[in-house]
């Protein structure tokens, strides 16, 4: 009976209705949730990120996955394949998507359904249902049926087709360059039943074994021999996220493995190792009454020297200070802290322990590039209470007056003209090309900065590479638009050392809640010429509004000073929309690289830490034939804050762009400090998302 | 002579700090010693925390409304009220605040129900403030001699247990008649675990 009450107890508090299974349906070969070749119905956990190499008999498929909501999983898929159809080799590129329909409860099993390769040239294409119940914590069945490839084995007419006899026959896909969606053809044609049980039979070691009802028909001719339906597995946890999986497949081969899964809402230093913040000085009791006074000029210059050297210490610049009747103007630069609220929260802590006892109110302004997006009014005597309090973030947050900065900003002596140079290594990787998945260069970038007022930046940037692989890309370019990024390999090979950006740039408000920057140059490696923006960006709106226009000429293939003949003028009026719930849309319309004019449609979802993983992807009036493999830009982008891995506070990001085929249509320019980002964190949305760092 | 030896003070004070800056650092159980303790007349606190591998002592920094911050050599900072630990910085997991009244009301022998709760604020990986809620119960009260670099204190060591979902935890102190918290462990976050402290200089 007592045993009773502790699993009902334990249950319960673990939000479920019925014991919590201890399996946990992993990755397949295709690296999308399932069970050895075959899918299972029950998602991976929200925000995963994973990596997933699988092989056996000549072919190799590796496969980035992300749980993109907690029901929907995007997979892009990159396969070597030998021998396949009689062809010596190919490289196969695919899309998948995986979507939970029901989650599991103590009734009713999960259920999912998917699409495999709906964008490609089509060898893996697929859909299927899949059910899964868990039936002991340790046991867990699957079946499904199975559209396309997941047809080839026992399959049926279409229990689709008493819909209509459309979904009566599947048509061969009409040989395109890939990337068009043929809706025609999803869940039509035979279907088949496929299945399989899941065991786990210890912590670190799990059992599978399936009836697969693919029949490998492109496969079985010249790459292996198929004998039969079944497929048994055994997958090892070698550390938390990290599995390693053997299997024999098909009767015939064996295959291995290896899959790698993080997930941005986990950083390995948890919260971060941050250095313990500058404690608050509360004023002595009555000190700020008593003395109606304004400190005398004199002392002015030992305060703003002294809190100078206290936010150095705490990693923030004093940009400007300045006095009203109680009050102190604070302007700061973070270059530290991924939350600008931490800053804030440090900044306001370093000023209690300075700032005259009369001074009973803060006003913070973050500058970024010379401009400020918002300013933070702050109690001094919520700053000295609040420090210790158990809901102090909340409340110092409700307290807090996040407003348009109405002053102008009011440097400090001496800040301007300033130099800054750094010496740093370089990365730059390029993924999933075509010809080779992974090719990277790394050498070292010399950079430097000068602004000779504020908003005022000339910045450069020389890179010489160490060592790497981008120049033996050989792939010539058979484009028939102008050739703006499809001879991006003739720069890799051409450019050593190169200058990579070299910009003067002048960053502004055009109004209260306008912004504008105009950049002339050297504005990326491919492109030189002028960049202008404006941005409408209200302190507390989840849209923004901004139009860019560029006047640009192409750059020569060794990147230093020189220009070629192509010239274009390109731009577009762009839609920002933060949705509220960690994803944010944006829409470009207007004129491309290339000439060629239509629009851009991005989805990022957005981790408060930093991590940002979203996709894109580009129609413009090029036709599909034109643009050439591919059909049009589309691709995939990751940005990992360095804090995330390091656990030391830094704003540095890495950043990778993963395109399945760089053509020339719908090629945007690459100039860099485009104002909605620069702004985004300063304003209220971000500082918002930001605030539980405030005391940190 | 009164500079000499405020020199020598500094220097064991910077010795003893510079012991916490790296996990690496000698242990300052063995760089310092009673009689390099006893010159010191700044207040030194020893934290030892196991699942860190890291021994560190630490000086005050701040103090705000009762609650103390002290900090090593390398900037990790432990708060306390009246000794009970109510916040950490730069451990990772940190514990961002608590509310420990009472812990501390059960410490001074103040009637207080059997059960009472306690409340912890952390940070999650994506910045948001997460609470925890426990119910706690002292389950042992009796005096313990314990001894500090060699020097015996007279204390009453208290046992208090605090469970919250998933989690049992149990917090001791070691306080003088004064109320002074010469030696304590205390919990601080699943994945930092705990931190045992001794006063090493009043």
């Amino acid at each position: 009976m007592i045993r009773w009450v502790a699993v009902g107890v334990l249950a319960c508090s673990a939000g479920s209705l019925w014991a919590q299974p201890m399996l946990e349906t992993g990755y397949n070969t295709y690296g999308y949730p399932g069970l050895i070749d075959m899918p299972a119905a029950h998602a991976r956990p929200d925000g995963e990120l994973a990596f997933t190499s699988s092989y056996f008999q000549k072919q190799l498929r590796n496969t980035l996955t992300f749980q993109i909501t907690p029901r929907l999983s995007g997979s892009f898929r990159y396969a070597n394949l030998w021998d396949i159809n009689n062809a010596d080799f190919r490289f196969d590129r695919s899309f998948s998507l995986h979507y939970e329909i029901a989650t599991e409860t103590r009734n009713r099993p999960a259920i999912a359904i998917g699409l495999n390769d709906f964008l490609g040239t089509g060898v893996y294409r697929s859909e299927y249902l899949a059910v899964s119940k868990t039936l002991t914590p340790r046991f867990r069945v699957t079946g499904g049926i199975g559209w396309g490839r997941f047809a080839g084995i026992g399959g049926f007419t279409n229990p689709l087709s008493i819909f209509g006899d459309q979904f009566r026959d599947r048509e061969t896909r009409t040989g395109n360059q890939g990337g068009e969606v043929e809706v025609d053809q999803l869940f039509q044609g035979d279907a088949a039943f496929f299945g399989g049980l899941e065991y786990q039979a210890t912590d670190k070691l799990s059992l599978a074994i399936e009836y697969s009802s693919d029949a490998y028909r492109l496969e079985r001719v010249s790459t292996f021999d198929y004998f039969a339906p079944v497929n048994i597995g055994a997958t090892y946890r070698l550390r938390p996220g990290v599995h390693l999986s053997a299997h024999y497949l098909y009767g015939s081969e064996l295959g291995v493995q290896l899959s790698f899964a993080l997930n941005p809402k986990n950083p390995p230093a948890f919260g971060g190792l941050d250095k313990g913040p500058p404690p608050v000085v509360p004023r002595p009791a009555g000190s700020a009454r008593a003395l109606g006074w304004t400190f005398e000029p004199e002392n002015r210059g030992r305060i703003r020297s002294d809190l100078s050297v206290a936010l150095a210490a705490t990693g923030l610049e004093l940009h400007g200070l300045s006095f009203g009747p109680g009050t102190a103007r604070l302007e700061i630069e973070n270059d530290t802290y991924v939350a600008q609220a931490q800053a804030i929260g440090r900044a306001a802590r370093a000023m209690t322990g300075i700032m005259p006892a009369s001074v009973d109110t803060f006003v913070i302004v973050p500058v970024v590039n010379g401009i400020a997006g918002s300013q933070i009014t702050l109690r001094r005597e919520d700053i000295e209470a609040l420090e210790s309090d158990l809901d102090g973030a909340w409340k110092s947050l409700a307290r807090a007056r996040i407003e348009t900065p109405e002053t102008p900003l009011q440097p400090r002596a001496g800040l301007y003209p300033r130099f800054e140079y750094d010496l740093k290594p370089y990365l730059s990787p390029s993924l999933f090309d075509p010809d080779q998945p992974v090719r990277a260069d790394f050498g070292a970038e010399l950079s430097a900065r000068y602004e000779p007022a504020p908003g005022f930046v000339l910045k450069g940037a020389v890179r010489k590479k160490i060592v790497g692989n981008l120049d033996q890309s050989t792939r010539p370019s058979t484009s028939v638009l102008p050739r703006v990024r499809s001879e991006f390999n003739i720069y890799e090979r051409e450019g050593d050392p190169t200058i990579p950006e070299l910009v003067a740039t002048r960053f502004f408000r055009a109004g209260p809640e306008l912004y504008g920057r105009l950049t002339l140059g050297y504005l990326e490696p491919h492109f030189a010429g002028i960049s202008s923006e404006l941005l409408w960006k209200p302190l507390d709106s989840r849209l923004s509004l901004g139009l860019e226009v560029n006047y640009v000429r192409q750059r020569e293939f060794k990147q230093l000073f020189g220009l070629r003949s192509y010239e274009i003028a390109t731009g577009h009026g762009s839609a920002y929309y933060d949705f509220g719930n960690g994803f944010t849309g944006q829409l470009d319309v207007g004129r491309y690289l290339a000439g060629d004019w239509g629009a851009t449609i991005s989805l990022d979802r957005t981790f408060r830490n930093g991590w940002k993983i979203g996709g894109f992807a580009t129609f413009t009036d090029v036709s599909f034939d034109d643009f050439g493999e591919g059909s049009f830009d589309k691709g995939i982008r990751i940005t990992v804050p360095i804090s995330w891995i390091s656990g030391t506070p830094t704003r540095d990001t890495f950043s990778t762009t993963i395109r399945p085929v760089t053509r020339d249509g719908g090629a945007r320019l690459n100039v860099s400090d485009r104002l909605h980002d620069l702004l985004n964190d300063t304003q209220k949305p971000g500082l918002r998302s930001g605030w539980g760092r405030f005391w940190r | 002579m009164g500079a000499v030896l405020e020199m020598m003070r500094a220097l064991i004070l910077a010795l003893a700090l510079s012991a916490c800056s790296a996990p690496q650092a000698p242990d300052p159980r063995k760089v310092l010693s009673r009689a390099q303790l006893d010159q010191l007349d700044t207040p030194l606190l020893l934290a030892e925390i196991d699942r860190l591998d890291t021994v560190a002592t630490l000086i005050p920094r701040g103090e705000n409304r009762g609650m103390i911050t002290w900090q090593t050599g390398g900037q990790v900072a432990l708060m306390f009220r009246d000794g009970v630990l109510v916040g950490t910085r730069g451990l990772g997991d940190d514990l961002m605040s608590a509310d420990v009244s009472n812990t501390r009301a059960m410490l001074a022998g103040q009637a207080i129900p059997e059960f009472y709760p306690r409340f912890h604020s952390g940070l999650d990986g994506t910045f948001q403030t997460t609470f925890r809620t426990f119910q706690c119960q002292r389950i042992a009260a009796e005096p313990e001699t314990i001894t500090i670099f060699g020097r015996p204190h007279a204390t009453t060591r208290t046992d208090e247990r605090c469970v919250s979902p998933g989690l049992d935890v149990t917090n001791s102190y070691w306080r003088d008649g004064s109320g002074l918290m010469w030696k304590s462990r205390q919990w601080i976050s699943k994945n930092v675990g705990y931190v045992l402290t001794e006063r090493l200089v009043r």
